[in-house]
């Protein structure tokens, strides 16, 4: 990085060429449109692959359960994370919510494995199987809005 | 009605999840682009890119073992990095401004938040070819300027124009290089 005055570099857009706007073609309403029908179709599978995530942030609750390890603690933020990301993009914003308020709450407590954040913890990862497992998408339904207020709650209490 | 034909453009994908890259691949080829890498971290990511000149690239903020955050500064200031100007658009669920400003101040042109759809990437994509924007090479920063607005400007610009005739003060490699290497990336020379 420069040490003297800030510099100002105009570099060359050789992406204006490399993706032309072309007067018939290209990106377009329609291009969107099969690209989102593309993603739904994707989407078909949601359900199995998160499944499996869920059945992976279970063993890892286990063990972060048995070794007490801060370590495992991380790893659980990082799938919670991507469970999160991929929740409302695929129709399940409950999945979005609750994995939300696990990483937000582990982020508060990073690296702190004392028995209230595993506890916090396994109640998320068990909300998010039973999420998953009961395919609760509806995030307004008395039930699953129960559930995710009770998640808030436990993820409110200090540690 | 007109747009983009995004055929020609090398597209680097950089995410842990294998899923979220399926996703964001999907998107891109059903796009129009036929060139889409991926990398599952910022280490693969940064080797990949030593062998496929990506135009774009897509990567996920939350990564390990290297993170979004650390790549975007291999990328734009590492002495080896194979091109630092490259335009990184990051995919983030944080919505912690401390992530986000984190990120921006390492050099990422554009954020793009989860859920991630079609039309919202392809706007970041857009913005990055309508409005490209100049890279600063400061003390403290290398990458695209992050004003995005032209808004005027009471005080002195302090800022020093470089445009077709890069000079960078004595000593100074910006993401470790010359002016003349930084010309060369630049197909000045």
């Amino acid at each position: 990085m420069a040490g003297g005055k800030p510099l100002l570099i105009e570099v060359p857009n050789t992406l204006r060429q490399k993706a032309p706007l072309l007067k018939h073609g290209g990106v377009d309403a329609a291009a969107l449109l099969r690209a989102e029908q593309a993603v739904a179709e994707l989407g078909k599978g949601y359900l199995e692959w998160a499944r499996a995530d869920a059945a992976a942030l279970e063993a890892m609750t286990a063990r972060l359960e048995a070794s007490g390890d801060p370590k495992a603690l991380a790893e659980i933020f990082l799938l919670a994370h991507d469970m999160k990301g991929q929740g409302t993009t695929f129709g399940y914003k409950t999945v979005t919510l609750a994995a939300d308020s696990l990483c937000r709450y582990l982020e508060r407590h990073e690296g702190e494995a004392t028995p209230e954040v595993l506890a916090a913890t396994r109640v998320h990862v068990d909300a998010l199987t039973l999420i998953l497992a009961e395919q609760l998408a509806d995030e307004a339904s008395p039930r699953t809005a129960a559930l995710l207020a009770g998640l808030n709650k436990v993820a409110a209490i200090p540690a | 009605m007109a747009g983009y034909n995004l055929e020609r453009l090398n597209f680097l994908v950089v995410d842990d999840n294998k899923h979220m890259r399926a996703l964001v691949k999907t998107i891109l080829y059903t796009l129009g682009s036929k060139n889409v890498h991926d990398a599952s971290d910022g280490a693969d990511a940064f080797k990949e890119l030593r062998v496929f000149p990506a135009d774009i690239i897509v990567c996920d903020l939350a990564m390990s073992p290297l993170d979004g955050i650390d790549f975007t500064r291999m990328v734009r200031t590492g002495k080896d990095s194979p091109n630092p100007f490259v335009p990184i658009i990051m995919l983030t669920g944080h919505t912690e401004a401390h992530r986000v400003i984190e990120a921006r101040d390492v050099g990422i042109n554009e954020f793009l938040a989860k859920p991630i759809s079609a039309k919202g990437l392809f706007s970041r994509i857009k913005s990055i070819i309508e409005k490209p924007r100049p890279f600063i090479s400061a003390k403290n920063y290398f990458g695209p300027d992050r004003r995005r607005h032209q808004i005027p400007h009471k005080g002195n610009d302090r800022r020093k124009t470089a445009g077709a005739n890069v000079k960078m003060p004595s000593g100074v490699g910006s993401p470790g290089m010359s002016a003349e290497e930084i010309q060369s990336l630049l197909g000045m020379t």
